[in-house]
């Protein structure tokens, strides 16, 4: 565990302060989930391979700890899928120490890096993108780094070599990087300024911006640009066979690309908020690319009950093809209007997030009711939109949930 | 005949002047119960009633500054990780799991289960001016009454009604109103002796909206604490030695 090293060379450096008695926090939760398949997708004959429109209960314990610098939050976890066996996974969210040397703010260990500006989509998460728009995740997984810090009452810099060693890897967010931060605050406003290199991408530089406008509204943006990108996508499309033997998709090096984000929050005496963000992700797919998986996962639907074909390649194919709706925004272009109520017991909110350039939404109103340790929470999300969009492609269509959780 | 009231509308125009010059030194003495001058930090207590069952406990650890600034560590385990700068009119929320200190409004604030601008924010110098606008019994206290306006846009509540005991200024009760004056809640201080010197120990807070909930807010500790001015940066809000 690249972690562990980590650790050991703060403690080694004897930078870890006396300090309070441990202090240890947790929480069990219960997720039952409802998923409903999209029968009508072409996709649809391959989602019973994958976990997608399968019923599911999560059951899960996660317990935080602190020890003088040391800081620790691991989840325990099992999930049962509907005609599946149960899975059990554990993970160490993060386990790290936060201490200074010769002054100076350090950071070794495995912890998580938020750097965003931004409600769904934050560009300036160079670090470490953590997909804002997933149900129920609510402790993030923190990447193996050693960060130095430097601080005014006013201003930050954060420089951070993230996952040292590690290299290029099949994961972004697991690759070798080296970034920095700068932050400024300027009476209500914040400026945000990063950089970042990886073998991936090659140069990251950013921007975010954050004003507050008066009482209820504040107003934000960010960009990001990037030397260069990755890009997966079913290597069948345009094929004169449509199927393989094998995983069909294949990842190619793109030129220079940006990431933009821009919204803004208005939140009421009465606790009653709206927030409206759009934002464009340059390394997502276009509406157009995603018309050209709609006519190819056609195509291979279209070969169920062929003669000569095996049912197993095509609903294997069709199920590859759901690896596309794997990565943070789907589709390039996305606008999100969210209405939310916050009261001192009763939260609710509903949200639409649109994805203009194919014509799909997605729909989520969830109800939660916090008490002194237990909260729940019912909520429900629905995919729609044309055939063709992405949205419209996914082979499910609804998920419901009812999230209860007890604190200790 | 026309002397004698000329003398005693003068007199009293005098007294108000008085008042109104004293006004700030009202409020410093008032805040004095609350907290005492410098850098402290104040472990509190927060029982959320309904209907006089207690429905939520919270605690919270206080880390207060001069010049408007304090950080608040949220302790119950339903919120524990939880962190708030408030900067003068500036807010700072850290939500645990995330990392990432984000930007709140005033408004947004106010919201959640107690209101952490209640438990925060400690006195009312700095804050609010206003006059003298009477005198009243409260309680069986004879008390000053002030209306106290907001100076600032970032404060919980635009406007206050404060009664302050006449004697010796400790505060007694204080009607407080929101922006859309609308009366908010009514907060109601219990002062006794601790460490050898009067302190407000408990302030009870009705709501006026929601008749049903009351708020209970004790102060359990009082200690001085100078945290330096490096870890009132909000993006130090995400390290873990806040307190340290």
């Amino acid at each position: 565990m690249r972690v562990v090293p980590l650790i050991a060379l703060a403690l080694a450096s004897g930078a870890v302060p006396a300090a309070d008695a441990p202090e240890f926090s947790g929480v069990f939760r219960a997720i039952p989930q409802l998923h409903e398949a999209r029968g009508t997708s072409p996709l649809a004959a391959g989602a019973p391979l994958t976990d997608l429109g399968r019923d599911r209960l999560r059951a899960e314990a996660e317990v935080s700890a602190k020890w003088r610098a040391v800081s620790f939050t691991g989840t325990v976890r099992s999930i049962a899928l509907d005609g599946r066996e149960p899975r059990h996974v554990g993970l160490v969210n993060e386990l790290y120490v936060d201490t200074r040397i010769g002054g100076e703010a350090f950071t070794f260990g495995k912890k998580i890096l938020g750097w965003g500006v931004g409600f769904a989509f934050r560009p300036l998460d160079v670090v470490q993108q953590q997909d804002r728009r997933l149900l129920n995740v609510f402790t993030f997984e923190g990447v193996p780094a050693v960060a130095w810090e430097r601080f005014t009452e006013s201003a930050a810099w954060t420089v951070v070599y993230a996952n040292p060693a590690a290299g290029r890897t099949g994961e972004g967010r697991d690759d070798e990087s080296l970034a920095l931060r700068y932050y400024r605050q300027d009476a209500s406003t914040d400026w945000h300024g990063v950089a970042r290199w990886s073998a991936r991408t090659g140069v990251q530089a950013g921007l975010g911006w954050n004003q507050v406008v008066n009482d209820a509204v504040q107003l934000y943006a960010s960009g990001l640009a990037m030397q260069r990108h990755d890009f997966s996508r079913n290597g069948l499309i345009g094929a004169a066979v449509p199927l393989a033997p094998g995983d069909p998709f294949i990842s190619t090096r793109r030129g220079a690309t940006v990431q933009l984000s821009a919204g803004g929050s208005w939140t009421g005496e009465s606790g009653i908020g709206w927030l409206v963000e759009a934002w464009y992700d340059g390394t997502a797919y276009r509406a157009e690319d995603w018309a050209d998986l709609h006519h190819l996962a056609v195509a291979q639907a279209a070969l169920l009950g062929a003669p000569g074909v095996p049912a197993g390649a095509v609903s294997g194919n069709l199920a590859f093809s759901t690896r596309a709706f794997e990565r943070q925004n789907v589709v390039r272009e996305n606008v999100l209007v969210r209405w939310s109520y916050d009261s001192e017991s009763w939260d609710a909110a509903l949200d639409v997030l649109v994805t203009p350039r194919d014509g799909g939404s997605v729909w989520t109103a969830s109800v939660s009711r916090q008490y002194d340790r237990l909260r729940w929470e019912i909520g429900a999300r629905r995919f729609a939109g044309p055939p063709d969009a992405a949205f419209g492609l996914l082979p499910e269509r609804l998920v419901a949930y009812a999230a209860t959780q007890y604190f200790f | 005949m026309f002397d004698r009231i000329a003398l005693i509308a003068a007199g009293t125009l005098l007294a108000a002047q008085a008042w109104a010059q004293d006004v700030p030194a009202l409020l410093k003495a008032a805040d004095d119960y609350r907290l005492a001058a410098g850098a402290m930090v104040v472990d509190t207590q927060v029982e959320v009633m309904k209907a006089g069952a207690l429905e939520k406990e919270r605690r919270y650890t206080v880390y207060v500054k001069p010049g408007r600034k304090s950080i608040v560590l949220f302790k119950s385990p339903s919120e524990a990780g939880q962190k708030m700068l408030m900067a003068g009119d500036d807010f700072w929320l850290l939500m645990p799991g995330t990392g990432r200190p984000i930007r709140v409004t005033p408004q947004q604030k106010l919201l959640g289960d107690a209101s952490t601008g209640d438990i925060a924010t400690m006195t009312w110098a700095e804050d609010y001016a206003g006059t003298v606008v009477g005198e009243e019994t409260v309680d069986g206290k004879p008390c000053v009454k002030l209306a106290l306006t907001a100076q600032r846009s970032g404060v919980s509540y635009a406007r206050i009604e404060l009664y302050l005991a006449k004697a010796t200024s400790e505060p007694v009760q204080a009607d407080l109103y929101v922006a859309s004056d609308k009366l908010a809640k009514r907060a109601t201080f219990v002062v006794d002796k601790v460490d050898g010197r009067r302190q407000v120990t408990e302030m009870r807070l009705e709501d006026q909206i929601q008749k049903a909930r009351e708020t209970v807010i004790r102060y359990v500790s009082r200690r001085p604490k100078s945290l330096p001015d490096e870890m009132y940066n909000p993006m130090y809000l995400s390290r873990s030695d806040v307190k340290e």
